[in-house]
């Protein structure tokens, strides 16, 4: 049995409107680096972009209150998940921007610490411990200096990266896993 | 956490919920499934791995490590409650119109779990103001903004895991509530003519052994001759005694029109809800003064509850009369089918009604012929709104009104007095004319 504890000592809606404008220039620069405004070699990149990535952020970055229900309609459940849409834009825009050291990294820490900023901030989620902030972040790091190796590339260089995508995704899967009949549901008491 | 989530009412709740009102919400989904953080997450780690994949960037599934890090550090491994259980408790079923209620629901777990997230689908006449939470106790405040029986509705519980990666929902049921109409302001209680021969506080014009005198006689041999009225013997030589009016009580009989229910179209109150608030404020004057007091609604079931007296009966009539919203009927209602007792004879009867259905004025037109001494509270409905340019609804509106002053022509020339009541303003100020004399009846 867990033992009553008061959660926070403010209102949820109250707490979530006085960190939109963090959350908005978080989201703001996330879009924004992905987008890369200064580059104009590619057609997903640019001003315009970058200007419309803006525009989405600003509007999609708080995290969503959780009053609003979702209704079955795409639009609104789009408008339900955009917290999740706007990282998701943010890594497409990242993958088809030329590649350029310092903005990856911008790209790659400004998303980690966008996805943590909404996990605090979101009203039913507590914030995450230090250490596993610094696991995320060492580990991004890790893989991008691992990317950032010299190493010669092959043919078979895309066949390995996805059979070490699949031991990864495998080891992350375990770690998830539990048995299924440990937690079959059971009937509900409800009054 | 005190959580002032706004004043939702069951409407916006029920439309944000995507079902409408009177239909039954699909039941939860069962067992344990991903939260949105964990959707968010992997999905964003998916993205990234693919477009690594897909573009040859390596350095993307820099964006992949971090989320699938998250998710791998809050797997709550095999701590997840297997059993739940949870129950409700509010804090009274009974209540009046804007007063609190307090819904506290207790979960109980054989594991470790997070937090609570309550999403309550509330029923009509319903509003949430506040919602606090901690880790095995969600507590709803709630507000009854409208009189009658309500289920106060549901609550879909979401119980997280202790990572808040999974969450499963437990559905608790609120059970219903009564709400009584908080009674209008009155405090006068017109009498008919004729009384029933029964001890009350109402002065008569018999004679009888009240505390008011209203004329003198000569005495008797065998009377008392504590009454003595000096004045009266001294002049004419022989012993007069004073003679007092009977008090007597009254029996009235609340007569509601439910065969609709109208809305203001400029303020929004309903003429049922105002019907009822003001049916009850003359019922408290009533019984203030000891009399006795029925009801007869009209409208789908014919309900009726037998005139008594007592703080009690207030709320027996109130409570007889709670279910009407539900049974809203086309039928006319014939009041010979009434047994006696639901309506005496020479009982002073007040009609509440909207004057906006032809077959009230049948049911009035009975009661007149019964003989009963009869009151017409108007509750007025407001116009209905029409654009400056149709000009076939401002001839509609004409006939409207039209109509409308002919039903209270035809209830006048029958010599039933018609008064306006106006919502927010005390009942008193209607009826105060009516003290001017006693109501008659046909029966004189």
């Amino acid at each position: 049995m867990t033992s009553t504890t008061a959660v926070g000592s403010t209102a949820p809606g109250a707490r979530l409107r006085s960190w939109q404008l963090p959350s908005r220039c978080l989201g703001l620069a996330l879009a924004v680096a992905a987008a890369d405004p200064v580059d104009r070699s590619t057609v997903a990149s640019g001003l315009p972009v970058a200007v419309l990535a803006a525009g989405f952020a600003w509007w999609a970055a708080p995290a969503v209150d959780r009053t609003e229900r979702p209704r079955g309609r795409l639009h609104h459940q789009l408008a339900w998940h955009r917290n999740t849409v706007l990282a998701v834009v943010a890594v497409l825009l990242a993958a088809v921007a030329p590649h350029r050291p310092w903005l990856t990294v911008t790209v790659a820490a400004l998303l980690l610490g966008y996805l943590l900023h909404v996990d605090t901030y979101s009203p039913l989620h507590r914030p995450p411990g230090r250490a596993v902030v610094a696991a995320a972040y060492a580990a991004s790091a890790l893989v991008l200096l691992a990317a950032a190796a010299p190493t010669g590339s092959s043919s078979a260089a895309r066949l390995l990266a996805v059979l070490g995508v699949a031991a990864a995704a495998g080891a992350v899967g375990l770690t998830l896993y539990e048995r299924r009949g440990e937690d079959a549901p059971e009937q509900d008491g409800d009054s | 956490m005190t959580s002032p989530t706004g004043e939702l009412t069951a409407d916006q709740r029920a439309t944000t919920s995507g079902y409408r009102l009177g239909t039954a919400p699909p039941p939860p989904p069962p067992g344990w499934r991903a939260s949105e953080r964990t959707l968010r997450l992997l999905t964003v780690a998916a993205v990234a791995t693919v477009a690594a994949l897909l573009t040859g960037h390596a350095w993307l599934f820099a964006l992949a490590a971090g989320p699938a890090v998250l998710l791998a550090v809050a797997t709550p491994g095999r701590t997840r409650p297997t059993r739940i259980d949870a129950e409700a408790q509010v804090t009274t079923r009974r209540c009046f119109e804007g007063e609190q209620v307090t819904a506290r629901i207790s979960v109980r777990h054989d594991g470790a779990a997070g937090l609570l997230d309550p999403a309550p689908l509330l029923g009509p006449g319903i509003v949430l103001t506040a919602e606090r939470s901690s880790l095995d106790t969600v507590t709803l405040e709630l507000t009854a903004t409208r009189w009658g029986r309500w289920s106060i509705g549901h609550v879909d519980l979401d119980l997280y895991d202790t990572g808040h990666l999974t969450r499963r929902t437990v559905r608790v049921e609120l059970g219903e509530i009564e709400v009584f109409p908080v009674p209008g302001n009155a405090r006068l209680t017109p009498i008919p003519v004729r009384l029933p021969e029964r001890l009350g506080e109402h002065t008569t014009r018999q004679h009888g052994e009240g505390v008011e005198v209203n004329g003198v006689r000569p005495h008797v041999w065998g009377e008392r001759q504590r009454r003595i009225h000096w004045p009266s013997t001294t002049r004419r030589g022989s012993i007069q005694l004073n003679q007092f009016s009977a008090e007597r009580a009254v029996d009235t009989v609340l007569l509601l029109d439910a065969l609709g229910d109208f809305r203001d179209p400029a303020t929004g109150v309903s003429t049922l809800d105002e019907s009822l608030r003001a049916a009850a404020g003359l019922t408290r004057a009533y019984l203030r003064t000891h009399d006795r007091i029925g009801l007869v609604s009209v409208g789908g079931t014919t309900r009726w509850l037998r005139a008594g007296t007592g703080e009690a009966h207030f709320y027996r009539i109130v409570q007889s009369v709670l279910d009407v919203r539900k049974d809203l009927g086309y039928g006319t209602p014939e009041l010979n089918r009434l047994p006696p007792p639901a309506l005496p004879p020479g009982a002073l009867v007040y009609a509440f009604t909207p004057l906006a259905d032809q077959r009230m004025l049948d049911v009035l037109g009975d009661l007149a012929d019964r003989g009963n001494p009869l009151v017409v509270v108007e509750i007025p409905t407001g116009d209905p709104r029409v654009d400056e340019d149709d000009e076939a609804g401002r001839f509609a509106l004409r006939l409207w009104r039209a109509d409308r002053d002919a039903m209270r022509f035809a209830l006048r020339n029958r010599g039933v007095p018609v008064v306006a009541h106006t919502p927010g303003e005390a009942l008193d100020l209607a009826l105060a004319p009516l003290l001017r004399g006693r109501i008659q009846g046909r029966q004189r």
